[in-house]
């Protein structure tokens, strides 16, 4: 054991062995013979330059060990000025719960998530799990399995780079390029080998320097887009300083495609979100979906009130609640088609300007009134038919079917606008537009189409009683 | 990227200008952002940039258009350059192009010189959701016989007009007998013969197989290519990471524009008018009308008993104003665990019984605790409104919350447990279990909750009523 003032001075002696001309299996022997919380106490006073030769000297394994020692805020102090694939190499071999110390160290969230990326993809996902970090950006998706060539290498060079990684690298299709970790280019292999007649030339003459990057905290989302428009397997990944970190490939994105669709579903059905997880209790589903159901209970109490107002209507042509049921599906059907249509716009981000909006809210205008007029005629000779059977007065079933009709007609129309100018008007107030779901479209179109229903039905008929 | 906009605008000043070097500026960006340039661009100017590049550039440009946006630039260019394009094009991306142009890529098509046409017809026969509509016929092949390094030579010339060489695929007398990962060739020794290196087990596909199976299969293997093959063992395309990410997308917007009961493909505000927006939702408008209609006439079944006396008229018209509550509460919790259930049945291939069975109990209890937690609060709801009305509660009254109270539980109960079972009936009666849509859902939940309501009103409070 070491009291004090012998760890000053193994500290001194540390250094000096560091700083000195001899060779680095001699310097490894050397600061071999320390306890790696000596090590680490001397890092701490260490100049940058001569951290990095220790770097040089020690064995990852024993880095991580010297790491682990170090309390999270100077562990944290030195990693900033480090190397990010020495850090890369560090963490590889750094326990789970040491690497969280780090990495929540830090209240910059871009740091945050560049240190996260930094840990190899398997321990990341224990790591994300522990510390309950966004899984939505790119820095806990990306791998760091890519062919990185610098500015000045030739193409002689490059290409044995490629041939020497190919066999460890998932993808050897896009090479990139870097001054001083800095990504500043990409090439294509085949640009590589389509140069290879001529060795000598420099990566930097070949390489396009126009080209598509996302940072570490990147939404996922965004990577995608950004894949999907230029055809691209693999994207490059850097940090805020530009260095490239790693990459992310098609198959890392299959995911976020899929839950891109998954938070649609779950707006249009009316739940928070709509993913199940097998070990689920009741008790968790229960939470997921009792709170819109509440909400839309006190909703649906409004329909109640409206017909408790037109009693009356009710007491003296009793078959109007008959057709109540099919007027109020009607329009909750095609409301919930026109918000299908909103929130796919809205998550593919179609509806940005004031052009677009008219557009659509046009379209869907003149769709409604097209569907009403046809459904309308449909349920009208449907309502002839029903009188037909049930032998109603002549003339009063023509006055039924009309009021029916014209109600499903309305409706229709009114529906079909409500839903898609209610999601518009949630959005434009930043509310979440989740709230706008299907089944909360569907209970204000019920008391919208019973106020056209009761309304038309006691203009049309009861006021002739 | 923030500087996009800046990129855009970066070319279609280099395009306009047309300086002497114009295309090897060019290749510095990326395709897609030439393209969008492009879109930009007024008739004339268009006219002059493709009089400027080669027909590979201009196959290209074409590649990365939506179609809407081809059938504008079309318009400015001469047919028998038009023809040349469509000929270089992608298979898929050519087919696409002219099936979108309807009679006039009919026409286009008769010009096109017999091999290609010949090829883009076979192409064009595949359905929209065989795999053989996505494959790309872009890729390098190698004979069994050439050394490593000829191959590698091949490789080279090839790899510029290729779009795809990260596999090679080998073939013997026109067979496909293995393939050859870039990266391992790029390895090899020169003593080493290609049979050698090559890979022989691998998943291949038949080009009229459906597209979700491939997809899933490529997921599974999380291979970047999968070769399609016909009955003898004959290369026809590949499926690559991007046709993969497509038929994805595809796919998963098929599913959830069903759910909102809208048969189209594709949602975006470019192709969107009138005539497809009806065609979309009318059909489903028109089956939901057939299936609504049911529910007149049940409801006029159950009047025809409930309009004996002025107190049974009574008791309709206050049923009347319950019944939407009901119905939406009902279809609501439907719509729910629907949607849970057909996500739950799409995202996994491979569910077996003991966990459906599982789900399905799980959905049990929640649609029962629910509904006691709904009718509890309609109970207690029912009861202060009629006491701040009425100043008091009745006897009758207090029959009457408790009769809709269990309604509401027991139709909660049974349209959770409906959503649920129907998507896995569907899936049993091998029907896409994404057809049953929200809509759909929400109209059999009316029916059903309609016919409980009425039955228990009219057992238990008709009498009190008479």
């Amino acid at each position: 054991m070491s009291d004090i003032d012998q760890l000053e001075e193994y500290i001194e002696k540390i250094i000096d062995i560091l700083i000195s001309e001899k060779d680095i299996a001699t310097k490894r022997e050397l600061i071999d013979e320390y306890h790696d919380y000596e090590i680490a106490k001397a890092m701490e006073e260490m100049s940058q330059e001569t951290r990095e030769i220790l770097y040089k000297v020690l064995p990852e394994k024993l880095l991580a060990d010297v790491f682990e020692e170090l309390e999270p805020e100077s562990a944290f102090e030195i990693l900033e000025n480090t190397n990010l694939k020495v850090i890369a190499k560090i963490f590889k071999e750094m326990q789970v719960d040491d690497l969280v110390d780090i990495v929540n160290f830090s209240d910059d969230e871009e740091d945050r998530i560049t240190y996260l990326s930094l840990i190899e993809v398997d321990k990341r996902l224990v790591v994300t799990k522990l510390i309950e970090f966004e899984d939505d950006v790119v820095g806990s998706i990306m791998n760091n399995s890519y062919i990185e060539v610098y500015k000045d290498d030739t193409v002689k060079q490059a290409i044995k780079k490629v041939v020497l990684a190919a066999p460890d690298t998932e993808y050897i299709n896009n090479i990139y390029v870097t001054e001083n970790d800095i990504l500043i280019g990409a090439l294509s292999l085949k640009e590589l080998l389509n140069a290879g007649n001529s060795p000598t030339t420099l990566v930097e003459d070949l390489m396009s320097e126009n080209l598509i990057y996302v940072r570490v905290s990147s939404k996922n989302e965004d990577a995608l887009v950004l894949m999907q428009n230029y055809d691209f397997q693999l994207l490059p990944v850097v940090d805020k300083y530009k260095k490239l970190i790693g990459i992310i490939s098609f198959d890392d994105m299959i995911d976020t495609l899929k839950e891109e669709s998954e938070q649609d579903y779950s707006s249009l059905a009316g739940i928070s979100d709509v993913a199940v997880d097998e070990n689920e209790t009741v008790l968790e589903t229960i939470k997921k979906r009792l709170p819109w159901l509440i909400f839309l209970l006190f909703i649906s109490l409004i329909t109640s009130g409206i017909i408790s107002s037109y009693e009356n209507a009710l007491l003296i042509l009793p078959t109007l609640s008959i057709f109540m049921p099919l007027v109020l599906n009607m329009a909750g059907n095609s409301g919930t088609q026109s918000l299908g249509i909103v929130i796919r716009l809205f998550a593919k981000n179609e509806l940005s300007d004031k052009k677009s909006i008219f557009k659509h809210l046009l379209n869907e205008f003149l769709t409604g009134v097209v569907n009403g007029l046809l459904i309308a005629i449909a349920v009208f000779i449907m309502v002839m038919f029903f009188n037909l059977v049930r032998g109603t007065n002549p003339k009063e079933g023509l006055r039924f079917a009309i009021v029916i009709a014209l109600s499903i007609n309305v409706s229709l129309i009114v529906s079909t606008v409500a839903g898609t100018i209610i999601p518009l008007i949630i959005n434009s107030f930043k509310l979440d537009p989740a709230v706008a779901s299907g089944p909360f479209i569907t209970t204000i179109n019920d008391i919208l189409s019973l106020l056209i229903y009761f309304g038309l039905a006691t203009i049309l008929i009861i006021s002739n009683f | 990227m923030d500087n996009t906009r800046d990129i855009y605008s970066e070319i279609r000043e280099l395009i306009i200008q047309k300086p002497e070097n114009l295309i090897n500026e060019l290749e510095e960006y990326h395709i897609y952002d030439i393209t969008q340039a492009v879109i930009e661009l007024n008739p004339e100017e268009i006219r002059d940039f493709f009089n400027l590049i080669d027909s590979d550039f201009q196959a290209s440009i074409f590649e990365y258009l939506e179609e809407d946006e081809a059938e504008e630039i079309i318009k400015y260019l001469p047919e028998k350059r038009l023809i040349q394009i469509i000929s270089d094009m992608e298979i898929d991306e050519a087919v696409d192009l002219l099936k979108y142009l309807n009679k006039e890529g009919l026409r286009l098509l008769n010009k096109i010189p017999v091999k290609t046409r010949k090829e883009l017809i076979k192409f064009m026969a595949y359905k929209e959701d065989e795999i053989g509509a996505f494959m790309s016929d872009s890729y390098i092949t190698i004979n069994s016989d050439i050394s490593v390094k000829e191959a590698m030579r091949k490789v080279t010339v090839e790899a510029h007009d290729v779009d795809y060489i990260s596999i090679l695929y080998v073939l013997e007398n026109k067979k496909l007998i293995g393939y050859l990962r870039l990266k391992d060739l790029l390895v090899a020794r020169a003593s080493e013969e290609i049979v050698d290196i090559m890979e022989t087990r691998f998943p291949t596909v038949h080009p009229t197989d459906d597209k979700e199976a491939v997809s899933q299969l490529m997921i599974e293997t999380s291979e970047s290519s999968i070769p399609i093959i016909n009955e003898e063992n004959i290369l026809q395309g590949i499926i690559t990471h991007d046709d993969l990410m497509d038929i994805i997308a595809l796919t998963e917007e098929e599913d959830y524009t069903m759910f909102a009961a809208i048969s189209d493909a594709e949602i975006d505000i470019e192709s969107s008018n009138l005539k497809n927006s009806i065609r979309s939702r009318l059909p489903w408008l028109t089956i939901l009308l057939g299936l609504s209609m049911v529910t007149s006439i049940v409801l006029a079944f159950f009047q025809g008993r409930l309009s004996s006396s002025h107190g049974a008229i009574l008791l309709a018209a206050k049923l009347a104003v319950f019944l939407p509550l009901i119905q939406g509460m009902a279809g609501n919790t439907g719509t729910q665990s629907l949607a849970v259930m057909i996500r739950y049945l799409t995202k996994n291939e491979d569910v077996d019984r003991e966990r459906i069975r599982k789900h399905l109990f799980r959905e049990l209890k929640t649609g029962m605790l629910q509904g006691l937690i709904i009718a509890s609060l309609v109970f207690i709801m029912i009861n202060v409104i009629t006491y701040i009305g009425e100043n008091q509660i009745s006897s009758v009254n207090l029959i009457y919350a408790l009769v809709t109270a269990s309604s509401i539980l027991i139709a909660l109960f049974v349209s959770t447990i409906l959503g649920a079972l129907i998507p896995v009936f569907m899936t049993k009666a091998k029907i896409d279990p994404a057809v049953a849509s929200g809509p759909f859902i929400t109209t059999v939940s009316d029916i059903i909750t309609m016919t409980i309501y009425y039955s228990v009103s009219l057992a238990i409070l008709l009498p009190l009523f008479q």
